[in-house]
């Protein structure tokens, strides 16, 4: 079976930047958060400590962490525009670097979950092992046993520049979420069996803010795994 | 090196749904973070852009898309930005080549052009905005005169700025009307007659 790009499903997208120096985190901790309330007013403050400040915005499963050495953002099941999310990277992540006087940044990180639904996880499972990534005679998985389960393949794709580490699993999971009676969890839209293909894309040298449009890099990423993505993966 | 932390839901037959769990990129690919070479804080500060420039992605490659139809994708505004003002910089490198008055003022017409059609990038980033409109109001003031090397010069070093610094901040900005006023470009020129009630 072959997956087709516009059935995935965005579990999870990531933008992470990381920097060194970035020690006026202790300083601007209070003006840099007075400053992305005005922007986003739904906003939450989850933690603020040295080591690192967590916001969120709940109905949206957005979430912006910041640290001395970090600026992360990471949002769950985002539309497919993903308007909110490339707003936030595009305003916030200067903004936040203003405040810490970061030029450069050591790596850019993008990280995107898909989910490709299966009927089971014995459909997901032949989904990876037909993917051509995975090859185990039968010879050899007589010597263990019947059949090959729960397959799982990780591998890094790489120029001096950029890379993108690919991990592709069949996934099962339950979702285990305990309420007090009566009230009951409505988990219709929890995916339990699926395809989890999850790319990493990352730089490897060092880039600079003043060249840096978030909402276009990410934009970068998802058309080249538009492009792609399925070729690799088919 | 800091290798991923995956989120409960991601692995495994039976995992808990478990929220708020911090889920990170993995490494770069070369099995460590990317050390720089500055030593101290204030040498980060003051010459950010000058250390290790030969390690830093250029545009071209961080919005390099690899698609089977290039012209089915839309450049981004980085990159055409960076376009039009490399086609700038290489008209103004080819008037510094030519000694014939006439001819390198219609090279230099050339170039003007070039500039104005960074117009309808005004609203990329303000200080963008502000250096589009300092060279625009440069060479509209320079019409009724021939263009001097060092003028030529001056531009240069600004597009060159620019174009490494499309996102740039006051700092860049200051530098570019700085290059422009020393050069003997009339920044103001906009300004000439009114009275500023001071």
């Amino acid at each position: 079976m072959r997956i087709e790009f516009d059935k995935l499903i965005v579990e999870r997208i990531i933008l992470e930047v990381r920097f060194s120096h970035g020690f006026l985190y202790w300083d601007n901790c209070g003006k840099i958060w007075k400053r992305i309330c005005e922007k986003w007013v739904e906003l939450e403050m989850i933690e603020v400590s040295p080591d690192k400040a967590v916001f969120k915005i709940q109905d949206q499963g957005l979430q912006l962490k910041f640290s001395q050495k970090d600026i992360h953002l990471s949002q769950e099941y985002p539309p497919t525009s993903l308007k909110l999310f490339k707003e936030v990277t595009k305003e916030g992540i200067p903004l936040i670097s203003d405040f810490l006087e970061i030029k450069s940044f050591s790596r850019i990180g993008n990280r995107i979950f898909y989910l490709y639904h299966t009927a089971n996880l014995k459909e997901a499972e032949d989904i990876v092992k037909n993917t051509g990534l995975l090859t185990v005679s039968g010879d050899k998985i007589k010597s263990f046993g019947d059949d090959l389960y729960e397959p799982q393949i990780r591998f890094k794709i790489q120029n001096e520049d950029v890379g993108y580490i690919f991990n592709i699993s069949a996934l099962s999971r339950v979702l285990n979420v305990e309420l007090p009676k009566p009230l009951k969890v409505d988990s219709s839209k929890f995916i339990t069996d699926a395809v989890l293909i999850d790319v990493d894309y990352f730089t490897r040298k060092a880039v600079d803010l003043s060249i840096t449009d978030f909402a276009d890099l990410i934009d970068t990423v998802q058309k080249n795994l538009k492009y792609n993505l399925t070729k690799l993966i088919s | 090196m800091a290798q991923v932390a995956t989120a409960a839901p991601l692995q495994g037959r039976e995992e808990e749904l478990r929220r708020g769990l911090r889920v990170e990129t993995g490494g770069n690919g070369s099995g460590k973070d990317i050390v720089f070479p500055w030593k101290d804080l204030e040498q980060l500060i003051q010459e950010p852009e000058e250390i290790g420039g030969s390690q830093k992605i250029s545009p071209e490659i961080l919005y390099r898309v690899a698609a089977p139809v290039k012209e089915d994708i839309e450049t981004p505004k980085v990159l055409r930005i960076r376009e039009i003002i490399q086609e700038s910089i290489d008209c103004l490198f080819n008037a510094l080549e030519i000694d014939d008055e006439l001819e390198r003022e219609s090279v230099m017409n050339l170039f003007t052009e070039s500039i104005f059609r960074l117009s309808i990038f005004i609203k990329v980033n303000k200080n963008l905005k502000d250096a589009i409109c300092l060279i625009q109001t440069a060479v509209e003031g320079q019409i009724k005169s021939v263009y001097e090397r060092d003028k030529i010069l001056a531009l240069k070093e600004v597009l060159i700025l620019m174009k490494g610094n499309i996102f740039m901040d006051e700092g860049i900005l200051d530098k570019c009307f700085d290059i422009l006023e020393s050069a003997g470009f009339d920044i103001n020129a906009p300004l000439t007659g009114i009275e500023l009630a001071l």
